[in-house]
């Protein structure tokens, strides 16, 4: 009884200590964690971007439902709302643009920086020639019906540098307009942009941005009564992020509640003890409590997805319970019972851990987080079952009902061998199913593994769309230690670049340098321009025989005077444009230095430009292909889930090998399994259906844990009187397990749902194929066994 | 203005209907009576026009030059909402409104605006395609309409209510006989200003 004692003991410190080690626990519900641990360079840009970028910081707002006027209306009032809210660092709804739809403060910037900015400042259009020569052609500007607009400019810019900015500016897709606003090009949304002061990741402080716009919202429409039944749309990666977190939570909650709800229900009905029922869930309890405190410990924080998975611990742990109350006769004690199942128990949950094992090796932290929850879960839930609940359990403890269906089981199981033809033949046709399928197996769309639902991405899409921010395929990234070192390169790249669009290979892309030159280029621009008496003279001399007043140009010497005089530009003169968002998603400060980021579109001929960046001379730039890319990684994610499924199953069946010491045994185990595997692969990819990583890793776990009822099966003495409860507390073990699984496929995150529903219809045929496979219903001599 | 126009045309010729209904007691669309001539009347009449092609001569003076740029052309007009303006001299350049498409080729290049991106030229354009079209609630939109003169001699002045609008024209003024066009003077700031004189093909 000491023993019993210590082991209580034992047990109470460690549940305080796990409650102590959860209660300063960071829970996290960051999809990214989701993604591998180390990958490529671009890979790992991409996923710092989706983390932290400009783009994780975007909120894109589409008002919808009521006639256009009443939406630009809408839009105005909301948009000053949100311009008042420090939660929002940039409020775009369109406003205030005017000639060339160029914003105010952005125009403003290029306007007076244009000396700075425009490739067209070199020394020889400053020249008396060059200057000439952009006179002509102000002069044929003026005449054409461009003529009213330019006239404005011509005396400050007679070089045309301004129109050689807003010539690239503008070169990109722009939203519509209409009544001074944002809208899509049906009229049928108004849009806004904002930017989150909170970075993507921040996903509380993106809560509450959210609920920010939504009140927003609210008090903007009771302030303009034509917009009564206007509605709001967001979309964004934080609005994702924000949307992924609220679900989890609910499915959490209500996935766990109704499986601890149901296992509950049937321990009941089978055991008519409270008392029994509350002993049966300690185990689980404690399992969990010490599988999340182990995930703290280990990563420092535990994922939402961790906790999800948590509910098929319910289903899994209370088996442990089962077994020992089920099988325990009247008249025999639970410590007297324990000596019986324990070896069989102990495989069990070594087999299980083995292939939560596999998981633990994923470069998935999520994947990671998921196996080191489970096998502690699982190696505290059978510690519990084996040493403190005998101590728990009431002296003269048995559980007489479990009797009454026993001898009914113990009976089907005795014909099961009947089904050993119709069995196979099941098997075959699902081998036949599989060979048959047409086209891949796999799931190749990446968006299959998202989180995010297929309408949300949809509303995101046509978002983007009417907004002009297209999906951008191919980039061309270069990282160098220091941000002037990175202009450079972008700068020698986009030269490069220039050419390719020159032979028409691609048609057009976007650099960081086109926004801010590298300190080198804007010192040259100002070199290039001549001292205030040297231009008045050159400039006389280019005027004459031209029709142009004398002094038509004094704004133009003034406005280069000021430029010479002036500094060159940083990063900082861009706050509080709508460029400072352009530029600070193409220039990224990074741990590991500065990256520009160049999105290329329209590529005619993605080989040739792969090759030219190869060639440019310009170290570590790479061409990115963002499509082959995800594919890759999708490739490498699968790849790995397969290796980690394969190496799982082997060191299961090593484990095996080793403690049944025969080949028989070993194949009588493992061919109901494998049965298992081939009709749950079958059913998935029933009707043309594809198989995710979570499909691959779910059938990974049907091994691990569908073994257990094969082990017993195997184990089982046919003759013995305890067959009968031997079978029931297999056959309610397994109902729980599937419970457990079966629950968690109801999750709309794909990781759960995939996992659930993989291992809920493995589980259950498991203990099928086992009773037809494995056992010989004592039809076989036993004695042969022995 | 493609959706905007045909409303404002039906409500037009309605409310010209029913003016003219309860002043001559009958519907006598078409009747030239005198004294009832007036910016209704004339709308309707240039309505009545469902194409027409017109050889321009421009003369523009701007304050930077010395002397004025001329150049010369075609226009072409199609009821509703298409309207285009070749310049042969001194250089060749299109220009091509189409419902809410304003397309600009000169120099090899082309360009294609969205009016709706850019309200001072769409402003600029309705103010002498709205004309053409008849299309008073067009041209109320931005303009605040005066009309001078006889059917047989008459002047439309446009002035923009928008004061964007009113640093890029001040007065648009435009001169006709009968249905046609004769003389468009566009007045700018800073003295500047542009006089087409119009030339009407025989159709």
């Amino acid at each position: 009884m000491t023993r019993g004692k210590a082991a209580v003991i034992l047990w109470l410190v460690m549940i305080a200590g796990s409650i102590a080690i959860i209660a300063t626990t960071r829970f996290s519900a960051d999809m990214t964690a989701f993604l591998p641990r180390s990958p490529s360079p671009a890979e790992q840009i991409l996923v710092e971007q989706m983390q932290n970028g400009v783009a994780s910081r975007l909120i894109l707002i589409g008002l919808e439902g009521a006639p256009a006027p009443a939406l630009a209306e809408l839009s105005k009032a909301f948009a000053q709302r949100l311009r008042g809210d420090a939660d929002f660092v940039l409020v775009n709804n369109g406003e205030g643009a005017g000639v060339g739809a160029g914003l105010q403060a952005d125009y403003q910037l290029v306007w007076q920086n244009r000396y700075l900015l425009s490739p067209s400042v070199t020394p020889e259009s400053f020249t008396v020639a060059g200057l000439h020569q952009a006179l002509l052609a102000d002069l044929r500007l003026l005449s054409s019906d461009l003529g009213g607009i330019v006239k404005r400019s011509l005396p400050a810019d007679p070089t045309g540098a301004i129109l050689a900015l807003t010539d690239e500016f503008a070169g990109e897709n722009r939203p519509a307009s209409r009544d001074g606003v944002w809208f899509s090009r049906d009229g049928s949304h108004a849009l806004i942009v904002v930017q989150t002061k909170a970075a993507g990741f921040d996903i509380e402080q993106q809560e509450s941005a959210l609920a920010a716009l939504e009140d927003a919202f609210a008090a903007a429409r009771g302030a303009v009564p034509a917009a009564q039944s206007a509605r709001l749309l967001v979309t964004g990666p934080a609005v994702f992020a924000v949307h992924t977190k609220t679900e989890m939570k609910e499915d959490i909650t209500w996935l766990s509640l109704i499986a601890t709800l149901l296992v509950s229900a049937i321990l009941l009905f089978t055991y008519r003890s409270p008392l029994i029922l509350v002993l049966a869930l300690v185990p689980v309890a404690s399992g969990a409590l010490a599988g999340v405190a182990a995930v703290s410990l280990g990563f420092g924080f535990v994922h939402g997805v961790t906790l999800g998975f948590g509910v098929t611990l319910i289903g899994e742990a209370v088996d442990y319970a089962i077994y020992l109350f089920t099988q325990t006769a009247p008249g025999a004690t639970a410590a007297a019972t324990l000596p019986r199942i324990w070896p069989i128990l102990r495989l069990g949950v070594l087999i299980s851990v083995c292939g939560f094992s596999a998981m633990l090796f994923s470069r998935f932290t999520g994947f990671a987080q998921l196996g080191l929850f489970s096998i502690t879960g699982l190696l505290v839930a059978v510690g519990v079952t084996r040493f403190v609940l005998p101590a728990l359990l009431p002296v003269n403890f048995a559980t007489a009902r479990s009797g009454v269906f026993a001898p009914a089981l113990l009976a089907v199981v005795r014909r099961a061998l009947l089904l050993r033809i119709p069995a196979a033949l099941l098997v075959i046709a699902a081998l036949a199913a599989l060979a048959l399928h047409r086209g891949s197996f796999w799931e190749d769309d990446l968006s299959s593994l998202s989180p995010i639902p297929a309408s949300d991405q949809k509303l995101d899409q046509t978002l983007r769309g009417d907004i002009g921010a297209p999906d951008v395929r191919y980039l061309v990234l270069v990282t160098t230690p220091e941000e002037q070192q990175t202009l450079a390169a972008s700068e020698r790249l986009s030269a490069v670049l220039d050419k390719l669009v020159a032979r028409k290979a691609l048609t057009g892309f976007d650099a960081p340098t086109r926004y801010l030159p590298s300190a080198a280029t804007q010192r040259a621009r100002l070199a290039a321009l001549p001292d205030g008496p040297t231009l008045r003279a050159r400039l006389a001399s280019a005027l004459e025989g031209l029709p142009f007043q004398p002094n038509a140009f004094d704004p133009f010497i003034a406005d280069v005077e000021k430029a010479r005089a002036g500094g060159i530009l940083d990063r900082k003169a861009f706050d509080g444009t709508s460029l400072a968002l352009k530029l600070d998603s193409l220039l990224l400060r990074r741990d590991s230095g500065w990256t520009a980021l160049l999105s290329l579109h329209g590529l005619a001929d993605p080989a040739l430009v792969a090759h030219d960046i190869a060639t440019s001379g310009v170290p570590d730039a790479i061409f990115v292909d963002l499509k082959s890319q995800s594919n890759e990684l999708l490739e490498v994610y699968r790849s790995e889930a397969l290796m980690l499924a394969s190496i799982g199953s082997l060191v299961i069946l090593v484990l095996l090998a080793i403690s049944l010491r025969s080949v028989r045994r070993v194949l009588r185990v493992a061919a109901p399994l494998a049965a298992a595997v081939a009709v749950t692969t079958a059913l998935l990819t029933l009707g043309g259906g594809k198989l995710s990583i979570f499909n691959l890793i779910g059938l990974l776990l049907t091994v691990a844990v569908g073994s257990n009822y094969c082990i017993f099966f195997e184990r089982q003495d046919w003759t013995d009187a305890t067959s009968e409860r031997m079978v029931a507390s297999l056959v309610l073990a397994n109902i729980c397990t599937v419970i457990g699984f079966g629950i968690l496929s109801f999750a709309r995150l794909p990781v759960l749902h995939g996992i659930g529903s993989t291992v809920a219809i493995g589980a259950f045929l498991s203990l099928v194929f086992s009773a037809i496979l494995t056992s010989d219903g004592g039809e076989a001599i036993p004695a042969a066994r022995r | 203005m493609t959706s905007g126009n045909k409303p404002g045309l039906s409500r037009l010729i309605a409310a010209v209907a029913l003016a003219v209904g309860i002043a001559i007691g009958a519907p006598t669309i078409g009747l030239r009576a005198q004294p009832e001539w007036g910016l209704a009347q004339l709308m309707q009449d240039l309505a009545a026009v469902k194409s027409a092609s017109a050889h321009f001569v421009e003369r523009r003076y701007l304050h930077l030059l010395k002397e004025p740029l001329v150049d010369s052309g075609t226009l072409s007009y199609r009821a509703p909402d298409q309207l285009s303006k070749i310049t042969l001299e001194p250089q060749t350049e299109r220009l091509i409104v189409d419902g809410d498409l304003l397309t600009i080729d000169r120099e090899g290049k082309s360009r294609t605006l969205r009016l709706e991106d850019y309200p001072e030229i769409w402003a600029i354009i309705e103010g002498v395609r709205g004309t053409l079209a008849g299309d008073r609630a067009a041209l109320e939109k931005y303009y605040t309409l005066k009309l001078e003169g006889t059917p047989a001699s008459w002047t439309l002045s446009l002035v923009p209510q928008d004061s964007k609008i009113k640093q890029l024209v001040r007065t648009i003024l435009i001169f006709g006989e009968g249905h046609s066009i004769r003389h468009i003077l566009t007045l700018e700031q800073e003295g500047d200003r542009t006089d087409m004189t119009i030339t009407e093909d025989s159709p």
